[in-house]
């Protein structure tokens, strides 16, 4: 008897226990971690300073890509302002790829800028181990290149 | 009285290996780190004649014999210089995606007013026949303004 009594006990314990885990787990559950989020960002040297060219650098360590989920792009004038024509922001170990730019005299404004670009599937870089380079056009006397990559790193 | 002892030893011992595992599957998951994605845009193809002013610019996305083209983004631009030239109902037009065209029409200034800029894709837009390749046309040369046209894409069966 006391050992079935013993027994009851042990078993009653044990339930307390999982009953107290349960509701532990639901009261901690969390929002599971995106793993091919962009939760890296290199920006730009010279960000938005007239008369300067803005790079910016995402590095990879070894044996692993750049995948890139967005880039920003920001060309701004300052109160005087200048035209420019047919200029380019321009990748490298990207494929090459690049985003063109042209503005008339636009003083106090970033008309026609890229801006933000988003891409939903990644881009991927094409060497491992290399970085990532988003360069903007050469210096412009009265605009503020601003230059951006969002990205992670992955095989 | 050696059964009891018994029983209470194993629960014992039960408990503390379901405890270490609970404590291994959480710190699995915090560790977890980004994992190789297949379906990447793994290449680019740049444009003829890149924003270069009267001229068309043409894109080519080749995939190898038997693969389809996976579009991820097409990327089309119209810079106008400081001369300008007012465009009027022109497309940029694809082969080996359907027919997809894009429309484009601009008033004479320096800019790149009404370009279609980056079109993304969330679902990658698969081309039409395996081995054949995709191409992205900017509207026929124009005085004073220039194409760009870029296909983001990967290839696979």
């Amino acid at each position: 008897m006391r050992k079935f009594l013993a027994f009851l006990a042990i078993l009653a314990a044990l339930a307390l226990g999982q009953a107290h885990n349960a509701a532990a787990q639901a009261l901690v559950q969390q929002s599971p971690t995106h793993v091919d989020a962009g939760n890296l960002t290199a920006v730009g040297t010279n960000w938005n300073t007239v008369n300067t060219q803005s790079t910016a650098t995402a590095t990879a360590p070894g044996g692993q890509y750049v995948y890139v989920t967005a880039l920003y792009m920001g060309a701004c004038q300052d109160g005087t302002g200048v035209a420019a024509a047919n200029l380019n922001f321009t990748t490298t170990n990207l494929g090459g790829a690049e985003f063109a730019y042209s503005t008339a005299l636009s003083a106090n404004a970033c008309p026609n800028e890229p801006g933000l670009v988003n891409f939903p599937v990644p881009l991927k870089a094409a060497q491992a181990g290399t970085a990532v380079t988003l360069v903007s056009p050469a210096a412009q006397s009265h605009i503020g290149f601003a230059t951006e990559i969002f990205y992670y790193t992955a095989p | 009285m050696r059964k009891l002892r018994f029983l209470a030893a194993s629960l014992l011992l039960a408990a503390f290996i379901a405890a270490g595992l609970s404590e291994g599957a959480l710190a699995q998951a915090l560790i977890q780190a980004s994992p190789t994605r297949l379906d990447a845009a793994t290449s680019v193809a740049v444009g003829t004649n890149w924003n270069t002013v009267a001229s068309q610019s043409t894109a080519t996305a080749t995939p190898p014999a038997g693969q389809f083209v996976y579009v991820t983004a097409l990327y089309m631009s119209a810079c106008q210089n400081s001369s300008g030239s007012a465009t009027a109902n022109a497309n940029f037009t694809t082969t080996g995606l359907g027919g997809m065209e894009f429309a484009y029409s601009a008033a004479a200034a320096e800019g790149c007013a009404g370009q279609p800029g980056l079109i993304t894709f969330a679902t990658p837009q698969k081309s039409a026949a395996a081995g054949t390749a995709v191409t992205l046309v900017s509207p026929a040369s124009t005085t004073n303004t220039g194409y760009g046209t870029e296909i983001f894409y990967y290839t696979a069966p």
